[in-house]
This record gives structure tokens, C-alpha cells and sequence, in this order.
């Protein structure tokens, strides 16, 4: 076979291959995007129904007369938002120092960090159960902040480190040399060469947070402090399982998160622009 | 803030010492250097030259022991934004998200500067430096020598008392080298600053410095006005580090004859007029710069007998004709000898050639330390 | 051995970036042939052309007669060193350099006496044969890199700036080495530089490029002593050849006008009759410099000079005319000295002033 043809028929495997994988992934949406227009009926008959006949809008009036939806929504983008940028606060310097400086007991404390992810969640509720409630963070969304803070703290300084890593040191000592403190050359050199690193890292971190279930659950009781996850879990109680209005909390939570997305694309696709140093 | 000193100050360095994971980078640095000169870092890869222009600046730190001063200030007190240092090195490093100006505008930002004083002094110095319709571009969209000027540019926007040049035109094509040289020159001349520019090459060093500073393995081994070092120096590696093409060195066994003088090279044996009062005994090495040989024409041979120049028989090895001048790689008595020859002149493989010395050209060195004799015999 | 012809050869890259523009050219066997240009002139994308790493956009290349469009770089037997040595690290020098013949049908013995050639003519000491290629100098990689891929018989070698990474000294060492091995071993090399002492005294025949074009290729000679366009008048050369313009040529009287300068000049062959504006050429090392006043001679001062070995160039301003020449060391003259200047007129070339073409001789 001709190398030519070769290729080409590569490739059309490699796009039937993709068309597939693309398919698997978005028929669940799909799937609940309609849901959310069909009455309730069509919801639970066999065999099932593709496109609905008549679409509605009942199970979106459903949800925000009967819900807490935008309370929990706003639960939900507060503690994953704020919970990222503490996160942040103290993920960042320790990435920092981790990449620029050498320092006794540097690779163990890295290691100890690290090591708070290995620790299966459900070990860990109980006895933060019980602190938070003698701090009197129970039921409150800086309780949240500070969890979903905690758990992203890991995440942010490891990928930060090797961020930090690639952005050649002697960028940092030239501005040094030209006269600015180590504090502006970190503000004006390595956080914008290493935005697309903590770009990803905070979206990482928030969209864990808005699917974050176990904590949300045990450390809130009151509707104060739900977020979306406890909140969809409500819905399936003695009634029957709310279907329509579980894929209405699914289309919300999703529609926030896809835009987030397509708007940030450009800064994770372009990469690092090297281009200054041969 | 950078710290302003008073411009006539020198830069001096007392017992500088630097280790790293138990080698010496640095070893016994004693130097003192003046504003207003443009001193040659001289040495090949891995003899300390680039930790030494960061120890200058600021970005290494030397051991405990050692002190560098820049006139009554101690550098190891200040921190490298508060020195009054520039650094530009081989690999540009450029902002990148920068633009040409901005680039360029850095320091003068860090002095504080209205916006109408930074403006016209980036101006005037993207100017002489021919790069003033870049001002908008990004590094990326820059060449080689584009982005070599602005990282010149910047450093000089610093207005420091000390420029320090890493290796700077490794990674700029020939051509472009050999344009920046005067140029450089030009930029630095007059303005009573310090530059210290470091390179491997010696043609930098012969066409720009006033003097050098000969650098292996983390010593200094000789320093001094350009052409003095050049004429004479002191050890056999700087004669082989400052030469292009590089120094000859010959074994030679050397005695006293009355009033001669006997060399051997080989079985090569020869009388030369004494003239200096060194005696010699023994075996020796002889520095011969490729371009002190010259060729004998057929109607020199009568000249064989004269007792002014040395005379060699060599072998033809390979000729390369660059130009107007032919490089002649031949061997003398099996070692090496290169002749640097102004004109064409092919010597085939296995041809047999002689060449002469003039005796007052020859450096003569101690065979066991490669420490100098003398110059002419 | 292959005798290489490229045919209208054109590789545009995305955005309509023109690397390669119409490139005809013909390697001869058996020579060095030198591609040289600054950075960014298309020289190393057509060596990948050549090779057969890139896909020409329109043309074809012919190793003897044959296409080979449609062969790879190993089909095309092609040999290649790049600017970074590229060795197996784990293996011995001796495993690294004989690696090429471990598929030819050659016995043992044959091979190491390949491999103790190749090291001879490349001076590597045969006592680092068994040590690992890992923890050489850069300069001994290369040299290993070099004994590697001109063991085995290729159809041509591709060599793309194989020094450009070495100290000052490695290079020359390196490049007599290379030159001494083609004496003798007369393969067909194209060396691909942007140095131009590298290309003359390496190459029999040098190929001057531009922005995609080849603006001159001819035996070296010709190419430094009368190059077809000021730019490669400019390029070749250390430094390169001065250019005064605005010089105003009365063939007919065979005169020439530079400024407040009035130049002899011959007439006699194909001078033309009319006065045209042309830029005048001359080579450096060509200009003659006196310190005495002499017939002929016109006066000017010495801006700037520059050892350069045994010689010095002298940087020269006369009026608005600026020059380097390059001449005998003389002790005497120092910056801001005068000096008096000859341009010998059968050294002159004259170029056209619109795109830099050779018009004379």
C-alpha cells in the first residue's frame, strides 16, 4: 500500500474513533437536556422517547416555585469561588518556594502535602464533623470555603511547582537586576507567564467544589449552607424520584461551568509564550 | 531603588572564594577593575566566567571570607535590585509578554520616572541602537540580533556604573558579530562605564577591549592590557586560550652553546644568536603564533643560515583558503603547527614546506608548570 | 555517490511563508557544496528537503536521474550530523561509530578497521573507544557524531551546522579534521552554514541564499572574487566587501565619480557608453594604504582599527565616505590619523544600485 493511501485510511479510523468517544460522551447530556423539557410521564415510560413531542417549560417552574434552587446555587458558586482563592492564597507561595528555593525538609513537606489527597474523604468526616462544630462552622459557607480550600491546597501548589518550574529563573533575576523587589518581579513576571497554569488549577478546583457532595452533605444540616449536590440529592425522597427536576439542577449546574470554559480556552490552549528566549 | 555611586569608583575583589557541592567555581579571585574601561572575560566553557559576572551581580553568592566593593560600598550587603549592576546575557532573555518598549522601559520603571522621562529616554536609546520601529513588537516576532539589541537596550536604560555581557554574541549569526563588535564598542565608549564582557572567543577580545581578564578553571591566570597579554603571555594556556587560530606549542630541548644558542626540535637541530642573558638547559615548549610564520620563498633558501629566525621543516597537512588568507595545517616533527598564511597558498597533504620564526617572536615556556621564560630567544 | 538535482524547488509553510522560492541547483559528486545564508534564508529547509524530512509544495529532487519524491530519508540514503551530536549515551564510542555497518554484511575485523580509520582521521584517541559516549565534551561528540555517519557509504552527506555549537578553538580543530577526511575520501557533502569562513574553506562550491532564493552558486573563488550581487559581495569575506553608493560612472571616459572622489577606472571591454549611477564594490584586503602621500592616492582618517591577527582593519573615513581596509599591522597608525587610499581599478566591481546585480566586470 502507498504511503499516501496509508494515511488516509488512518485517519478515517482515527475520526470514526472520535466520533464515537464524542458520542459516548455527549448523549448523557443530551439525554438530560431533554429531560428537563418532557413532561413527567414521558420521563419514566419504556420504551424511551428521543425527542419530545410537546416541550415544556413545567419542570424549570417546578424547581423555582417549589426549591431552594437559587439559594443553593449561590451556596454553590460562593463556596467553590472562595474556597478556590484561599486556596490560592496559600497554594501559590508554596509553589513558589517549593521551585525557587532549597531548603531543609523541602521534599517532606511537599510530601506531606501531597499526602492529605491520598486520605479517602470518608475517614476524615467524622472527626471534622466534630471540630467544625466546636468552632461553630457547621452549617455556615465559610465552613465550606475553608474545606474545599483545604482540598484543592494540594492540587494548586503541586501543578503550580511545575509551572513555576518551566519559567527559567534568569527572567526572574533580570527584573531583579533592573531594579524591581522580588515581590513585584513574582506580580509583573511569574503569575502572568503562569496564568494558564493557575487557570487550570483554579477551575479544577471550583469545578470539584460544585460537585463536591460528601462534605457538603455532613457539614451542612439547614438550608442556609446547601449547595447544589446535597440539593439534588433532596429530590429523590419519599415522593419518588424528581427526575425532571434533578436534570434541571444538572442543566444549572452545567451551563455556568461549560461557559467558564469556552471563555478561559484560549489561555489554556495557547500555552507559555517562550518566545523571548532561544 | 538602585543605589547611585559616585562613577569613578572600582570594582575590587579580595580572596573571592566560591564553592559549590564541594568544587571550586571560584578560587582566589583578587582583582581590581576601573570605571570607564572595557575589560575581556577570557576563557573556555566551564572556567567560571558566567559565576563570576553573577557574583558581580548579585545573583550568586560568594563564600564567607571574601569581599567584593565597589567603592565604599560592600556588594555583600546589598541586594541584587539595590546594585548598580546591568547584566545582558547570551540567551537574550526577553520579557515575553512584553512589548520592545516595555522591555526596555523596565528599569527606568524601577527608578520611578515620569512617563514623559521614560518615554523619551527609551526613545533615544532604541535609537542608537537602530531597533526604535520595534518598539511595538513582541520578542517572539524579533530575530536573533533584533532581540540581542533590546536586551542591549535595556541594560543600558539602567544608566549602571557596571555592564556585564555574558557571552553575548554566541547565538548571533557570523555576520551579525562581526557588525556588533564596533558597535558595541561605540555604545560603551566614553561614557565612563565599566563593561566587563565575557567570551571564549579571542577575535572579541583583540577587537574590543583595553584589557583582559584570562580566566581558567576558576583562576585568574593573567591580566592585563589587551595587547601586552597578547605579546607575552604568561602561561601556556593563555597563550592556547588567546590566539586564533590557537598558539603552537613545540617540545624543544634548549642549551647553551658559548654564544649560540642550540634548539632541537626532533631531529630538527638549529644555532640562534644569543640575546638575552637567560641561560637555558634542558627541554622546554615553545609558543609559536600561527600568524608569526611565515613561509619561505625559494629565493629565501640562502636565508637557511641565518641565525635570526627559526626554521622548520613541516609536512603538509590539509589547507583551507578563507578568502584572502590560507590557514596551513601541517605537523613538525609529528606535533601540530599551524601557520596562519595573509594570501593563497595551497600546501598539498605530505608536501613538504619550510617555514621560519623570527627568533624575538618565540615564547618560551618551563616544560614541567607552563609558566613563561621568556619572549625571544 | 549521487549526483543531486533540485528542479524548481518551492516549500511554502503555513501562513503563506515562503522558505524555499524556485530553487534550481545541481550538486556535483565527490565535492563539498556549501548552502550559505544568514538565519531564516531557507538553507536548512531546503537541506531537510534534500533529505527528505519535508515535502517539497512544487518541484521535484533527482539523485542520479531518479526521483525520490517518494522516499524517506533512509530510502534516500542520506547522511546526516546535526548542530547537537546525536549519540547513544549507554553504548561505547567504538558501538556508537560502528553502529551504521552492524547491518552490512562486513566481518568483525573489517569493522574495527573501519572504525580505528575513522577515528584517525577524526582524532579521537582510540583509549575512549570502550567508554560510554555519556560525559564526552560537546567537542568529542560531535567528532564521534561525525565518525558515526561518514562510516557508511551514503548517496550524500548532510551537514548542518555541525560547528556552530563549539568553542572558537574546537571549530577550527574540527573543521580541518572534516576537510583533511574529504581530501582524501572525495565524498558528496553539503554543508549548511551561516559562517562563512566555514564554507570557503570547506567547499569547492558555495550556493549564497536569501530569503528563499539563491543569489549566486559557482566554484568559492568566483563566488569571493566576483560575486553576482552585493549581497554576496557583502556576506562572504572578513569583513565583508565595502559598498560606496551614488557613484556616478562616465563609461565612455572610464571615470569614476564618488562623492567629491574622482577614481580611475578601466574601460576597455563591455563598459557600454552611457553615465549611470552604480554602486561601487571593493574588497578590504584589495584597498592599499599608505602613510605617505602618494600618486593616486587620496587622503582620509583612520575612525577605528582592529587587530585581527598579524594584521589590523582600519576603519576609514573620507568626507562622508566610510571603508574598512584591511592591512599589515603598522605600529604608527593609531585612531584620528590620516592616512592616503588607493582602490586599485582592477579590483572595482560595480553593482546595480536598484537590486544589487553584478553589472562589472
Amino acid at each position: 500500500m502507498m504511503k499516501k493511501e496509508k494515511g488516509q485510511l488512518n485517519r478515517v479510523l482515527v475520526y470514526i474513533a472520535i466520533t464515537i468517544l464524542c458520542f459516548l460522551f455527549v448523549f448523557p447530556i443530551y439525554w438530560m437536556v431533554i429531560t428537563t423539557f418532557k413532561l413527567r410521564t414521558e420521563t419514566i415510560i419504556f420504551p424511551q422517547i428521543y425527542f419530545p413531542q410537546n416541550p415544556n417549560l413545567d419542570s424549570y417552574r417546578h424547581v423555582f416555585t417549589t426549591t431552594q434552587f437559587p439559594l443553593y446555587f449561590k451556596n454553590t458558586v460562593i463556596a467553590g469561588v472562595f474556597g478556590t482563592l484561599i486556596g490560592l492564597l496559600f497554594g501559590v507561595p508554596a509553589a513558589y518556594g517549593a521551585s525557587r528555593f532549597n531548603f531543609k525538609g523541602k521534599n517532606d513537606i511537599m510530601f506531606l502535602i501531597l499526602s492529605t489527597r491520598f486520605l479517602p474523604p470518608i475517614t476524615a468526616v467524622l472527626p471534622l464533623y466534630i471540630l467544625y462544630r466546636n468552632y461553630r462552622l457547621i452549617d455556615s459557607i465559610l465552613g465550606l470555603c475553608l474545606i474545599y480550600a483545604a482540598i484543592s491546597i494540594p492540587l494548586t501548589s503541586w501543578v503550580l511547582k511545575t509551572y513555576f518550574d518551566e519559567i527559567p529563573k534568569e527572567l526572574e533575576e533580570s527584573y531583579m537586576l533592573d531594579g524591581h523587589s522580588r515581590l513585584k518581579t513574582f506580580i509583573k513576571i511569574v503569575m502572568p507567564l503562569s496564568a494558564p497554569g493557575i487557570v487550570s488549577v483554579s477551575l479544577l478546583s471550583i469545578v470539584g467544589a460544585w460537585g463536591e457532595f460528601l462534605f457538603a452533605l455532613v457539614l451542612t444540616s439547614t438550608q442556609s449552607a446547601k449547595t447544589i449536590p446535597v440539593g439534588v440529592a433532596e429530590l429523590s425522597g419519599d415522593i419518588g424520584i424528581l427526575w425532571q427536576e434533578i436534570c434541571v439542577f444538572g442543566v444549572f449546574a452545567l451551563v455556568p461551568v461549560v461557559i467558564f470554559m469556552i471563555a478561559i480556552q484560549r489561555h489554556l490552549i495557547r500555552g507559555l509564550t517562550m518566545g523571548a528566549l532561544k | 531603588m538602585s543605589a547611585k555611586i559616585e562613577s569613578n569608583s572600582s570594582l575590587i575583589f579580595r580572596n573571592v572564594n566560591k564553592s559549590m557541592r564541594n568544587e571550586k567555581i571560584l578560587n582566589n579571585i583578587n582583582l581590581e577593575l576601573e570605571s570607564g574601561k572595557f575589560y575581556c572575560l577570557l576563557g573556555p566553557v566551564g572556567a567560571g566566567k558566567t559565576t563570576l559576572l553573577k557574583v558581580i551581580a548579585g545573583l550568586e553568592e560568594i563564600d564567607p571570607g571574601g569581599q567584593i566593593n565597589y567603592g565604599d560600598q560592600d556588594f555583600d550587603q546589598m541586594s541584587l535590585w539595590e546594585r548598580n549592576v546591568a547584566m545582558v546575557y547570551q540567551n537574550f532573555v526577553l520579557y515575553p509578554h512584553f512589548n520592545v518598549f516595555e522591555n526596555i522601559a523596565s528599569p527606568l520603571r524601577a527608578r520611578n520616572l515620569s512617563k514623559t522621562e521614560i518615554s523619551t529616554k527609551v526613545q533615544s536609546i532604541s535609537e542608537m541602537l537602530r531597533i526604535d520601529k520595534l518598539l511595538n513588537k513582541r520578542p517572539k516576532e524579533l530575530s536573533g540580533g533584533e532581540m540581542q539589541r533590546v536586551a542591549i537596550a535595556r541594560a543600558l536604560a539602567k544608566e549602571a556604573d557596571i555592564y556585564l555581557f555574558d557571552e553575548i554574541l554566541v547565538n548571533l549569526d557570523y555576520k551579525i558579530r562581526e557588525e556588533m563588535r564596533p558597535e558595541l564598542r561605540k555604545i560603551t565608549h566614553g561614557q565612563n562605564r565599566m563593561v566587563i564582557f565575557s567570551t571564549s572567543d579571542p577575535v572579541d577580545v583583540l577587537s574590543m577591549g583595553d584589557k583582559v581578564i584570562v580566566m581558567d578553571a576558576g583562576e585568574i591566570l593573567q591580566f592585563g592590557n589587551v595587547n601586552e597579554v597578547y605579546e607575552y603571555p604568561i602561561n601556556i594556556r593563555v597563550g592556547k586560550y588567546f590566539g586564533y587560530p590557537e598558539m603552537n606549542i613545540l617540545k624543544a630541548f634548549i642549551t647553551d652553546e658559548k654564544n649560540q644558542i642550540q634548539v632541537d626540535i626532533g631531529t630538527q637541530k638549529q644555532f640562534l644568536k644569543k640575546a638575552t642573558s637567560k641561560e637555558y638547559n634542558g627541554s622546554y615548549f615553545i609558543g609559536v603564533r600561527p600568524e608569526d610564520v611565515k613561509m619561505v620563498k625559494q629565493d629565501q633558501m640562502d636565508f637557511v643560515q641565518n641565525d635570526e629566525f627559526l626554521f622548520l621543516k613541516a609536512i603538509g597537512v590539509v589547507s583551507e583558503v578563507i578568502g584572502s588568507d590560507t590557514v596551513i595545517s601541517t605537523t613538525v616533527e609529528k606535533q601540530a603547527f599551524t601557520l596562519f598564511h595573509p594570501g593563497i597558498h595551497i600546501v598539498e597533504p605530505d608536501e613538504k614546506v619550510e617555514v621560519m620564526v623570527s627568533k624575538d617572536e618565540l615564547l618560551i615556556y618551563n616544560s614541567e608548570n607552563g609558566e613563561i621564560i621568556g619572549r625571544g630567544i | 555517490m549521487a549526483k543531486i538535482l533540485l528542479k524548481n524547488l518551492k516549500k511554502v509553510f503555513k501562513g503563506n511563508v515562503v522558505a524555499v522560492n524556485n530553487v534550481n541547483m545541481t550538486i556535483e559528486e565527490g565535492i563539498v557544496t556549501s548552502i550559505l545564508g544568514p538565519s531564516g534564508c531557507g538553507k536548512t529547509t531546503t537541506m531537510r528537503l534534500i533529505a527528505g524530512f519535508e515535502m517539497p509544495t512544487d518541484g521535484e529532487i533527482y539523485f542520479d536521474g531518479q526521483d525520490v519524491s517518494n522516499l524517506g530519508p533512509f530510502e534516500r540514503k542520506v547522511g546526516m550530523v546535526f548542530q547537537l551530536p546525536i549519540l547513544y549515551d549507554d553504548l561505547s564510542i567504538q558501538e556508537n561509530i560502528s553502529m551504521p555497518l552492524l547491518l552490512s554484511k562486513k566481518s568483525q575485523s573489517e569493522i574495527s578497521k573501519k572504525v580505528e580509520e575513522m577515528c584517525d582521521f577524526f582524532d579521537i584517541s582510540t583509549n575512549l573507544l570502550r567508554r560510554k559516549a555519556r560525559g564526552l565534551d560537546v567537542a568529542e561528540r560531535q567528532k564521534v557524531s561525525l565518525a558515526h555517519t561518514f562510516i557508511s557509504n551514503k548517496n550524500v552527506y548532510l551537514l548542518d551546522e555541525p560547528l556552530s555549537n563549539l568553542d572558537p578553538r574546537d571549530r577550527i580543530e574540527i573543521r580541518s579534521k572534516i576537510k583533511r577526511y574529504q581530501n582524501e575520501a572525495k565524498k558528496t557533502i553539503i554543508y549548511v552554514t551561516h559562517d562563512q569562513t566555514e564554507a570557503m574553506s570547506l567547499a569547492q562550491k558555495i550556493a549564497v541564499m536569501k530569503l528563499g532564493v539563491i543569489l549566486h552558486y559557482d566554484q568559492t573563488e568566483t563566488v569571493y572574487n566576483y560575486p553576482q550581487n552585493s549581497f554576496v559581495g557583502w556576506f562572504l569575506g572578513n569583513p565583508g566587501m565595502n559598498f560606496i553608493e551614488g557613484v556616478q560612472w562616465d563609461a565612455s571616459q572610464g571615470k569614476l565619480q564618488a562623492g567629491h572622489l574622482q577614481l580611475e577606472f578601466n574601460t576597455s571591454k563591455n563598459g557600454g557608453k552611457d553615465h549611470k549611477e552604480v554602486i561601487l564594490g571593493i574588497r578590504p584586503e584589495n584597498i592599499e594604504v599608505s602613510v605617505f602621500p602618494k600618486q593616486g592616492y587620496f587622503e582620509a582618517q583612520s575612525d577605528f582599527i582592529e587587530p585581527i591577527g598579524n594584521r589590523i582593519i582600519i576603519h576609514l573615513v573620507s568626507m562622508k565616505i566610510k571603508m574598512k581596509a584591511k592591512i599589515e599591522k603598522i605600529k604608527e597608525i593609531n585612531k584620528g590619523f590620516k592616512v592616503w587610499v588607493k582602490f586599485p581599478p582592477d579590483r572595482i566591481l560595480l553593482f546595480d544600485p536598484k537590486n544589487g546585480d553584478k553589472i562589472f566586470p
